[in-house]
């Protein structure tokens, strides 16, 4: 049974003299084992869910932004499709008014308080929107990374043409997406809506289950890493 | 003995068995299903699709036209599949598809007796009357294309895309030639190949390169391109399309004992090289389909690849020069009797001289204007043709044979070229339609450029990356002379095309009927269009028909080239969306339904629990007993699906004012509205409530089916038509999950709760909207109301909604707390009165018609729609308009769309309707002209031809004055 599983222990609450205990709940939470995310290691790719994260979209002008985004967490704004990175803090680009910051999970008191817009500044459409359950975070690694996305995602994820700093909104399948390399570049981070994270996981799975055919090989810019760890 | 045992292409040290037809054969690994049943000496493979011919073998490759076969058998079952592409391996189990009772002995063949009552078009003229439904079953039979089989279950296909810079589609001397002088650029070069190995003629044609064996340089090349991390070789792969942007789609097969069939590619290539290569056509002569009729070429491929010798007695019937390689392999072998008829009186040249040389005898000037044999040729006939080839009768005489070897000249394949746009022209020395003006990201080059001739081929490869090309030796030039068809003999009898039974004559009626264009001509006779698409047959029936029509060739012009070149199989377009896979489905956020009885529903593309069965209960009993949960205690609902869209900005409010129905500027900071939101013709398009969380923030929630459109809608109408608002509309949709709690006993199992916001009923009443957290967790407390009874809709983050789902669950557990489900929720909403938009609404509905004339008069503003309702039709008094009413007979169940009669017709249809737990009868909504002014009123409801009568009322059955709802 998963149930009971797939929960990370968030807050502990004093009600009334009896403890009341509430949770997190990943969309994946059917795939935990073990109380570990869910994660799927297939012939050259390692697929593996990165939960919880805290994600802000930033609406608004770009010069508004990119004095708040340098100034109070030393992040550039990103140019068209990019990734601006820093320490565990990334800053995807999704379109000329839109970005979204991404961080490690629990970051989200102090990613609040360097997105806030300085005293006295009040921009007329600048907006701050927590999406942090919106999205689900799906990495691929692997020598076969690139090639299981492109069993369904028309975009060429070589090196030349998706490099490090590239991020993209488009389809696998029928899922809308977004797609950047892990802050490493060596993977790439996938994020669906929530609602979609479980057809996704189906739809990965399926799909790198074509490698343990032999017919199908990756080639891949990138050697198979030796060891693949995860930490949450 | 019909076996080379030294032949390349076979292992003969190692056997396989298989069956075809039933009888058990033994062929050699390495073989395809072809060149096993040609070494067993089986004649006959399939029958015609009209007049069921006895049909041999025709070719070697994937332009073969007779050997269609189905594949049987516990591991592997395909329909229409061509034995020269199946490889042979044990166990392979194939039968002829189009034959009762056998192949050699088919009941269909005395349709050949009567072939002349079907002549061309014959369908549409003969089987007009009465109808042709009469006797589709039975032509279905007769012409069939083997029986549709289910895939064996465990058949995956996959699917992938690629990219490249430059694409080569053909791995023959051209293509290989291509590929070795572009590489070492560190630019990724695709190769396929519809071969099982690269090559292409270089696999079986006895041709030297730099001196010694061309296999030597193939070897060599082979290895220089595996080793190549840049390169990536595809076997057994064709190219079925071309499209747009240089994108080409390509089909993988993988053998017959991989649990995967087939990948199907698609390819986007900065340049694209075609190096397709040339089909060999046949001669077109009386009886030309007998089995041991096969392309010379093809004569040579199972010869020198895989040792078979497909005949002692052969005749090379040819009107060019290559197909005397054919006459000069053969006669190589001990044995083996060969003549040479060339329809060219002046022939000659290298491959001649050799011929002769070789002792072999060749009759110039002849033409073949019979044959004979019934289930294999036995003899031809040859006449002395004169200057325009009408053959000299008086003067024949028969040849006994037991292989005819024929080579009507050869045609590039063109395909990709035509469907990228390039154009073709007509090439009167080389007899063949070739590429014509260049394009920017394509090349042709090799055979399927027109040039036959290796030298030339290796030479057109090289040149792409400026290398110097290998020498490929016997440069002797490609001759050739047009001889398209037999003229003065029987034209019944001479096939163009093998797989639908197009003759000569057939084609002359339909020239003679009118249809002198050659895609007029191709539907007429069907020439072309079975599953080889023509591969042999369309140059020799646009040929001919220039003839008939005395235009020169060039002029006919082609039919269109279509993908995909190669059948494919459906399985392969489906690639992993079966099954599980095959709906993209949206999850709710909480998990606990599915596993406490929570029966999941496709609603708007989301699965959400249609009911929660308990033990022992039935689909009717849970929706009975939820919905008297509601309306008695208190019930937990996942509305998690519905929109959400953020409108944050200056202008919010103004945005809003113009979308929506509904006056939004005037709503204070935390309250909600129920909206309507209109199109331009004032139709209801969606509904939903808007609230204000700040004096610059709104949200919007939608409903689940119209989440997508309104969030375009409004987007499309801020970027296109108001782009100086300063508004951003962000849709959170996800992000927050939606419980709504509702019924007598919602207040109490909330009091059970820590809640950090003021929400008693004077803090928070009934459309107000509150900020806090539940439980430590951010919330957004709505209250609203689809049931009818007090609401609270607890939005909170998704990731937290299952725990807090199964926290309100145990709080309310001694309160009778039960989940509800969609199909109670709908009776619920029906009782109240709560139309659906799409459902209780439809393309022609405005809010005028479900009463909302007063919100629009107390408007002010400009918005959406408005225009359009200031009309006279919209005001028409007798527009339908949504209205409730009530069975008689509480017995009665009255289904949705149920038409209303009065004594002058239809007076409107139901458009919501439930057996009420609540109210003990039948009650709904529904559209009726002239509704209002009919409250209070009886009307017949029409139920599958009986009348039933009903009353007429306010659409709001239960609870009228609204005390439920504001508890």
């Amino acid at each position: 049974m998963w149930l009971g599983l797939g929960r990370a222990r968030i807050t502990i609450l004093k009600v009334d003299n009896f403890m009341v205990e509430l949770s997190r709940t990943s969309p994946l939470c059917r795939y935990w084992q073990r109380g570990k995310p869910a994660t799927l290691s297939l012939g050259p790719v390692v697929i593996s869910e990165r939960p919880f994260l805290v994600k802000r979209l930033l609406r608004g002008s770009s010069t508004d932004w990119q004095h708040v985004l340098q100034v109070q967490l030393g992040l550039g704004l990103p140019e068209r499709n990019a990734v601006s990175t820093r320490s565990g803090l990334q800053c995807l680009w999704l379109r000329p008014d839109e970005w979204l910051v991404i961080a490690a999970p629990g970051s989200s008191r102090t990613l609040l308080e360097g997105l806030a817009l300085p005293a006295g500044v009040s921009a007329p459409t600048c907006a701050v929107i927590d999406v942090s359950d919106q999205f689900q975070c799906v990495q691929i690694r692997g020598a076969g990374a690139a090639e299981l996305l492109n069993f369904g995602c028309s975009l060429d994820f070589s090196d030349h043409a998706f490099p490090a700093d590239r991020c993209c909104r488009t389809r696998i399948e029928e899922i809308p997406v977004i797609i950047t390399r892990t802050e490493d570049t060596r993977g790439f981070d996938v994020l669906p809506e929530r609602a979609l994270a479980d057809y996704l996981w189906r739809w990965l799975s399926a799909a790198a289950g074509n490698f343990v055919h032999q017919a199908i090989q990756a080639v891949s810019e990138h050697p198979l890493e030796p060891a693949l760890e995860e930490t949450i | 003995v019909r076996r080379v045992h030294d032949a390349p292409g076979i292992d003969a040290s190692r056997p396989v068995r298989f069956s075809f037809n039933g009888h058990s054969y033994s062929g050699f690994k390495g073989d395809t299903l072809a060149s096993a049943l040609l070494a067993n000496g089986v004649d006959v493979v399939s029958r015609s699709l009209k007049f069921h011919r006895p049909r041999g073998l025709l070719a070697a490759g994937e332009e073969e036209a007779h050997a269609i076969v189905a594949l049987q058998g516990d591991a592997v079952r395909a329909q229409n599949v061509m034995a020269t592409e199946v490889d042979l391996f044990d166990g392979l189990s194939a039968v002829t598809q189009n034959a009762w009772p056998s192949a050699r002995f088919d009941i269909g063949a005395i349709l050949g007796g009567v072939r002349s009552l079907m002549p061309p078009g014959f369908y549409y003229k003969t089987f007009m009357w009465p109808n042709w439904r009469w006797y589709e079953p039975v032509m279905r039979r007769i012409a069939g294309l083997g029986k549709l089989a289910f895939a064996v279950p465990q058949d995956k296909y996959a699917k992938r895309y690629a990219h490249c810079e430059t694409l080569i589609i053909g791995a023959g001397p051209a293509g290989l030639a291509a590929a070795l002088s572009l590489r070492g650029r560190g630019e990724r070069i695709v190769i396929l190949d519809a071969g099982p190995e690269l090559g292409g003629s270089l696999r079986w044609e006895r041709d030297v390169i730099d001196g010694s064996p061309a296999r030597d340089w193939l070897g060599r090349a082979q290895d220089a391109l595996e080793r190549d991390v840049h390169v990536r070789l595809l076997r057994n792969t064709t190219a079925l399309g071309c499209y747009d942007g240089n994108m080409v789609s390509a089909l993988e097969r993988f053998s017959y004992g991989s649990q995967l069939r087939s990948c199907l590619w698609r390819i986007r290539a900065g340049r694209i090289v075609l190096a397709t290569g040339a089909h060999e056509r046949p001669m077109v002569f009386p009886d030309n389909d007998r089995p041991g009729i096969m392309l010379a070429a093809s004569v040579r491929q199972y010869l020198n690849q895989y040792g078979v010798i497909a005949g002692r007695r052969v005749i090379v019937y040819t009107n060019n020069d290559l197909a005397y390689r054919t006459a000069l392999d053969l006669g190589a072998h001990r044995g083996v009797n060969t003549v040479v008829v060339d329809v060219r009186a002046d022939a000659d040249g290298y491959w001649i001289q050799q011929v002769r040389d070789a002792g072999i005898d060749v009759l110039r000037g002849h033409a073949i204007v019979a044959t004979a044999g019934r289930h294999r040729v036995r003899n031809v006939t040859v006449a002395a043709i004169d200057r325009n080839g009408s053959p000299e009768l008086c003067d024949s005489r028969c040849i006994k044979c037991d292989l005819l070897a024929m080579s009507g000249g050869w045609s590039p394949e063109v395909h990709l070229w035509s469907q990228s746009g390039g154009s073709l022209k007509y090439c009167e020395q080389r007899v063949c339609i070739v590429p014509d003006q260049p394009l920017p990201a394509m090349q042709c080059i090799g055979a399927a450029n027109g040039s036959f001739v290796l030298a030339r081929c290796l030479a057109e490869g090289a040149q792409l990356g400026n290398g110097a090309p290998a020498k490929g030796e016997v440069a002797a030039e490609y001759a050739t002379q047009p001889f398209w068809y037999t003229p003065r003999v029987a034209a019944d009898r001479q096939w163009v095309d093998f797989l639908h039974d197009v003759t000569l004559q057939e084609i002359e009626i339909a020239v003679r009927e009118g249809f002198t264009s050659v895609e007029h001509l191709k539907r007429y006779t069907t020439v072309g269009m079975s599953i080889d698409q023509g591969k042999t047959s369309n140059v020799n029936a646009l040929a001919i028909l220039g003839t008939m029509t005395s235009q020169p060739i060039g002029q006919v012009g082609t039919t269109r080239f279509r993908p995909p070149y190669a059948p494919v199989a459906i399985g392969a377009l489906a690639g992993n969306r079966v099954d599980a896979l095959a709906t993209r489905y949206r999850r709710l956020p909480v998990a606990w339904h599915e596993t406490n009885g929570g029966v999941l529903e496709d609603h708007s593309g989301w699965l959400r629990p249609a009911f929660y069965r308990r033990p022992g209960e039935s689909e009717e009993e849970a929706i009975r007993r939820e919905v008297q949960t509601a309306r008695n205690a208190v019930v937990l609902f996942d509305s998690s699906s519905l929109g959400k869209i953020e409108v944050r900005g200056r202008d919010a409010a103004t945005l809003l004012t113009r979308c929506y129905v509904n006056n939004v500027k005037s709503l204070q900071v935390g309250r909600v509205r129920y909206g309507l939101m209109l199109n331009d013709q004032g139709v209801i398009v969606d509904d939903g409530v808007f609230a204000r969380l700040a004096a610059d923030e709104y949200i919007v929630i939608t409903s689940s089916s119209g989440a997508l459109d309104t969030a375009y809608r409004l987007e499309e109408y801020l970027q296109c038509e108001w782009n100086n608002l300063q508004v951003n509309l962000t849709v959170v949709t996800n992000q927050w999950a939606t419980l709504a709690l509702s019924g007598p006993q919602a207040r109490a199992v909330l009091q059970g709760c820590s809640l950090d916001l003021a929400w008693a009923s004077s803090d928070l009443p009934h459309l107000h909207v509150g900020c806090g957290t539940i439980e430590g967790i951010p919330l957004r407390l709505f209250r609203v109301s689809f049931t009818g009874e007090t609401c609270f809709e607890l939005n909170v983050p998704a990731d937290s909604a299952d725990a807090l789902w199964r926290h309100l669950m145990e709080v309310g557990s001694d309160r009778g707390i039960a989940p509800l489900g969609m199909e109670a929720l709908d009776i619920l909403r029906i009782e109240k009165g709560f139309l659906e938009v799409g459902v209780d609404t439809d393309t022609d509905t405005t809010p005028l018609d479900v009463g909302w004339a007063n919100h629009i008069a107390k408007k002010s503003d400009d918005f959406l729609g408005r225009r359009s309702l200031a009309l006279l039709a919209p005001r028409h008094p007798d527009r339908h308009q949504l209205v409730g009413f009530t069975a008689e007979d509480p017995e009665l169940t009255i289904p949705a769309g149920t038409h209303l009669l009065a004594d002058d017709g239809v007076q409107g249809h139901i458009t919501s309707s439930c057996q009420s737990p609540t109210l003990g009868r039948c009650v709904g909504m529904a559209l009726v002209r002239s509704g209002r002014t009919r409250l209070g009123s009886r009307i017949e409801a029409d139920i599958e031809g009986r009348r039933h009568v009903v009353r007429l009322g306010p659409c709001a059955h239960y609870d009228l004055e609204g005390r439920q709802l504001h508890g």
